[in-house]
């Protein structure tokens, strides 16, 4: 009796628990997903650090990192969808802005912390945000909210060769490649899609991906073209 | 098994190498910035000057530099284009906590503040620190006008040594930092070193960083400013001494600099000294929008009589706007009291400032 009684309790508790799952993601049972590989087919350079008139000689440059961690991959025809709001950092190392880009859901705060010796600026004219932080030393951070979604260039003002790329997203279809290239845009509401990558030289390169329910899509990327099929 | 180990050999063959995804230091390093602006006076006249330089910095690996700046600008006063190679030098860095740079060539003043300020996107007003470009009366019979402290390209070499906290630099160079030579101009004022020998000028200097954002700097300078010959009345090589005391702050978004400098001319009357100094200041308001201002002094005397001061005063308000992060638009208002005038003179100024890095 307490056997039939117990096992009446688990299968309760387990077809609640289907219907909340089927009640809170009902979209992202059909929904597809978009994995990839992004490379970069010509050789990119990066400015370097000059002190023409710096009374002090130049601090160590550091190794730039590699490209395919400044491509942004996106859903671009993606239906606004609210995403929820993140924190991301943006560091100040050796001057370079580390990473050199980051992609966040609008509504998010980016961290700019210092950790050079010398003073940096953190400004940005650009129509989604324009703010400037200004100067701060090293140990210091200063944080940014990017409410609109857009793209959103940083520089400092002090060190002509820093910048940084903010993309600011409405939908939650993005993502930044791994070392290797690799990507993954999970939940993709189903359909005929563009993908998007993006590098900021390099300029967006779009291609067309049909999503189907529950399956994974591929695409991929050879900037600044796209991969033959 | 055998099919997963085909694949894992096409996947290493084909995968890119993350060494070759990685952006390398580009060879070249060039910007340019421009500038023109007018000037009206409170009669209405008025003047239009234009500035156009370029900064191109080649890196030759293990840690060699050549760097050079040619620039072209039409002067207000005249009218006249003037073109000139400001910096065509070879550079050697050697970074580390205990970093050493070595330079030659015509090179970057090696002494003063306002020289460091001398392109118009580094300067927060349209007029430059007036020591650069105020002619001081003449301190010799029939002898040339000397500026304060000139903006000078010199023919020389330098040595630099810098850590966090202290900078100090030595140089020697073929100009007098008190008259200004140019690599296209004439007639010039004569070079400092060669023959019938003459020593260069030879500048010290150093710097504390106490903490960062604020620096006290100095530098001595000594060597000739006038030269037999140069005109029937001088028969006597002479020498200058040059000291200059120099300040930073910047918090925030403010920045103060201000420098002093004092030179000692030998003449024919004897040693005769002219000083002066200038503070200034600038300040974003919003991320578009600054203000900055600047105060200059300059003090000579008369070249026959030690005792009697001249003054020079300067004072200007800037206005700058920031439509772009190339483009600055900046509205000025400046008053000027010339070396024995009684009054101020008031103008009115505008400028547009174009800077880009291209690479």
């Amino acid at each position: 009796m307490k056997v039939r009684a117990r096992n009446i309790v688990l299968l309760a508790v387990a077809v609640a628990g289907l219907a909340m799952t089927l009640e809170t993601e009902p979209s992202a049972q059909g929904n597809g997903s978009v994995r990839g590989r992004v490379s970069i087919g010509i050789p990119v350079t990066a400015k370097r650090a000059t002190s023409t008139y710096s009374r002090s000689v130049q601090t160590v440059a550091l190794a730039p990192e590699s490209e395919i961690r400044h491509v942004v991959v996106y859903v671009k025809d993606a239906p606004r969808t609210a995403a929820p709001p993140m924190r991301a950092e943006i560091r100040q190392r050796n001057e370079n802005f580390v990473p050199h880009v980051v992609a966040v859901t609008a509504g998010s705060t980016v961290d700019f912390p210092n950790d050079d010796p010398i003073y940096h600026n953190v400004f940005s004219l650009s129509r989604t945000k324009t703010f400037d932080l200004g100067r701060f030393p090293q140990g210091k951070s200063r944080g940014e909210v990017f409410d609109k979604p857009g793209v959103v260039k940083v520089f400092c003002q002090i060190h002509s060769h820093m910048s940084a790329t903010v993309m600011v997203f409405d939908h939650p279809w993005f993502a930044i490649p791994a070392q290797e290239g690799t990507f993954e845009l999970a939940n993709v509401p189903p359909g005929m899609h563009q993908i998007t990558a993006f590098h900021e030289r390099l300029g967006d390169t779009t291609q067309q991906l049909q999503v189907e329910p529950g399956r994974a899509a591929t695409v991929d990327f050879v900037l600044p073209v796209p991969a033959q099929p | 098994m055998r099919r997963h180990f085909m694949s894992w050999i096409v996947v290493l063959l084909t995968a890119a190498p993350v060494a070759a995804q990685q952006a390398r230091p580009s060879v070249l390093s060039i910007d340019s910035s421009a500038s023109v602006d007018t000037t009206v006076d409170a009669n209405g006249n008025h003047v239009s000057g234009v500035f156009l330089d370029t900064m191109v910095v080649g890196d030759f690996g293990r840690n060699f530099q050549a760097i050079v700046r040619p620039q072209v600008n039409r002067l207000a006063n005249s009218g006249e284009w003037n073109r000139q190679v400001w910096i065509a030098e070879m550079r050697y860095e050697r970074q580390g906590a205990v970093a050493f740079r070595v330079e030659g060539g015509y090179i970057p003043s090696p002494v003063g503040l306002a020289n460091l300020a001398y392109r118009p996107h580094q300067n927060p007003t349209i007029a430059l620190p007036a020591e650069l470009f105020t002619s001081i009366p003449s301190l010799e019979l029939r002898g040339p006008r000397v500026n304060l402290m000139g903006g000078i390209y010199p023919l020389g070499a330098q040595a630099t040594v810098s850590a966090r906290h202290w900078d100090t630099r030595v140089a020697m160079i073929d100009t007098s930092p008190l008259r200004a030579r140019r690599v296209f101009a004439t007639p010039n004022p004569p070079r400092f070193a060669g023959n019938p020998p003459r020593f260069p000028n030879v500048v010290i200097g150093a710097g504390i960083t106490p903490f960062v954002g604020f620096r006290v700097g100095a530098a001595v300078t000594r060597g000739g400013w006038l030269r037999a010959g140069e005109s029937p009345a001088i028969t006597t090589s002479r020498d200058a001494t040059l000291v200059n005391l120099e300040t930073e702050l910047a918090f925030r978004h403010t920045s103060l600099a201000g420098e002093w400098v004092h030179d000692a001319l030998e003449t024919s009357f004897g040693t005769r000294s002219t000083e002066g100094w200038y503070v200034q200041g600038a300040q974003a308001v919003a991320p578009r929008w600054f203000v900055a201002g600047r105060y200059d002094r300059i003090r000579t005397t008369l070249a026959v009589a030690a005792a009697t001061k001249q003054d020079f005063r300067s004072t200007e308000q800037t206005l700058g706007f920031r439509v772009t992060r190339e483009i600055t638009l900046r509205l000025s208002h400046r008053m000027r009291e010339p070396f024995g005038a009684t009054d101020w003179i008031h103008t009115g100024a505008f400028s547009i400032v174009w800077y880009r890095r291209w690479m």
